[in-house]
């Protein structure tokens, strides 16, 4: 089982410190060769409980906790202090990464611009937090297959809303063609009708931005339950309300060819 | 006393069908309605009636002929002009009562109301006002589910009403009902034509509605082949 080694400083002020694991989770790393696995990915590498030994590259470690929300999308993490990652040979330096605090942080940027001025003949690039977050989450997003099959998927699903709910908007109208024809009858120009398909479409859809939500607060709960970390950042939501406003709108537009069909003259022939 | 003309049609004739299945459901009428007066259109099924209905409500092109309604030449008119007019003047009720279902009554009235540009606060109120002329005063919050037959004919009823029509067109609005509901219907129609001075004509079968009727047309075969009554004024006189 292929796992990538996380070293951790254990120094509290350090940089490099990893604020979501517990300080006591931290400190059980001070012990040589102990090491930290995610409770999501604890039954792949064969552990049990805390204090089950495992091997990596030939040398015995100890797990002396669980950490939670680090499942990892193929083998495992496993965190360990810095001397412990050295003692299983960590010892690829080709692509070091170096975590740099800058005093001030109004001074970030300015920074950042001078060491990647300087790096014309060592090659290397300086990121500040926000940049290297949203880089990274474009490399999974737009680079790597599982960005383009989630797109593809949300497309799918998006056709398949427009479907569904332009169906059931159709088949609400062919329900009321006779109401609707004798609204014609009695004078009601059909751009009025079809302005009350489209309305009522948009209505299914703010009714149904709520449920999305709870649906998604239950989805939540779920993943939660199997230790799948999700986050719903705001932007991401608005886009999901947005989507699911316009998946109603067009199937209300859909929806309303079925209204070609009331003729107030078949009321009486 | 000379009942204003409401609708004149001359040389109506409609047919359908092509060729050697055609047929001539109308055949060159000429008819006319009068405002103030309840018009009864009597004649068996298929005879034509609901036919010359819609093609002088402006809901049916006739092949041939006119329908001047309200001064207008109902077929010379765009599509627009001719639901304009519809939507001002004319009233219609049908066999199927045709309210929606998840609307109350109030409401099945008042959209109609609203599309002719009422304020809402208008439309809410002449809604109530129709259907107490209805006798459904007490009723108005309630969905067509919990109505009766005959309670949903007097919402439609009170759906047409609502527009103060000039023109009210019924087309066998008892043939749903029992007797009694049906005589009330009736006795609706026959008032607001006295009353609002608007031109009714309903179609029907249902001989318990003539003595409503202040005039009586006979079709058949596509031919309106005696007007019975004479206006009731005259049947006293």
């Amino acid at each position: 089982m292929p796992v990538l080694g996380i070293p951790l400083s254990l120094d509290p002020t350090s940089p490099a410190r990893m604020q979501s694991i517990p300080q006591n989770l931290m400190a059980a790393l001070s012990e040589p060769g102990a090491v930290l696995i995610d409770e999501a990915d604890a039954r792949k590498l064969g552990i049990n409980r805390i204090g089950d030994t495992a091997e990596i590259n030939r040398q015995r470690v100890r797990v002396v906790g669980f950490t939670s929300g680090f499942r990892s999308s193929w083998g495992a993490f496993v965190f360990a202090s810095q001397a412990t990652a050295r003692l299983l040979g960590d010892d690829d330096r080709s692509n070091p990464l170096y975590l740099i605090q800058v005093k001030d942080p109004r001074e970030a940027e300015a920074t950042r611009d001078r060491l990647n001025a300087n790096a014309l003949e060592a090659p290397y690039t300086v990121w500040e937090k926000h940049d290297l977050i949203e880089s990274s989450e474009m490399v999974w997003l737009i680079d790597s297959g599982a960005g383009a099959s989630f797109g593809f998927s949300a497309f799918v699903a998006f056709l398949v809303g427009i479907g569904v709910t332009s169906q059931t908007l159709r088949g609400a109208v062919l329900a009321q063609l006779k109401e609707l024809a004798s609204l014609r009858a009695l004078g009601v120009p059909a751009s009025k009708l079809r302005a009350i398909v489209v309305e009522q479409a948009i209505w299914v859809g703010l009714v149904g931005i709520p449920v999305m939500l709870v649906g998604a607060g239950l989805v939540q709960v779920l993943a939660g339950a199997l230790k799948v970390a999700i986050a719903y950042p705001w932007p991401a939501s608005v886009t999901c309300c947005l989507f699911l406003l316009i998946v109603a709108l067009l199937s209300g537009i859909h929806a309303v060819r079925a209204l070609y069909r009331s003729n107030p003259t078949e009321l009486l022939l | 006393m000379t009942a204003q003309t409401s609708i004149k049609a001359t040389g109506l004739t409609k047919r359908f069908g092509d060729g050697a299945t055609a047929k001539t459901v109308i055949d060159h009428q000429d008819f006319a309605l009068h405002a103030g007066q309840l018009t009864l259109l009597m004649g068996p099924s298929g005879s034509g009636k609901s036919t010359l209905l819609a093609m002088v409500s402006g809901l049916l092109k006739p092949d041939d002929g006119t329908v001047i309604a309200l001064g207008e030449d109902l077929w010379s008119l765009s599509e627009a002009n001719r639901e304009k007019l519809r939507l001002a003047s004319v009233g219609f009720i049908f066999q199927g009562f045709n309210l929606f279902p998840a609307l109350s009554a109030r409401e099945n009235v008042q959209t109609v109301l609203e599309t002719m540009g009422l304020a809402p606060r208008e439309a809410i109120e002449r809604s109530i006002a129709a259907l107490e002329q209805v006798g459904l005063g007490d009723r108005v919050d309630l969905l067509p589910r919990q109505l009766s037959g005959g309670e949903k004919q007097r919402v439609a009823t009170a759906r047409a009403l609502a527009k103060q029509p000039r023109l009210l067109f019924a087309d066998e609005p008892t043939s749903a009902l029992d007797r009694a509901n049906g005589e009330r219907i009736a006795d609706l129609l026959r008032t607001a034509a006295h009353t609002t001075g608007a031109a009714v004509l309903c179609v029907t079968h249902d001989p318990r509605l003539k003595d409503h009727a202040d005039r009586q047309l006979w079709i058949e075969d596509g031919r309106i082949s005696s007007e019975t009554d004479a206006t009731r004024q005259d049947r006293r006189s």
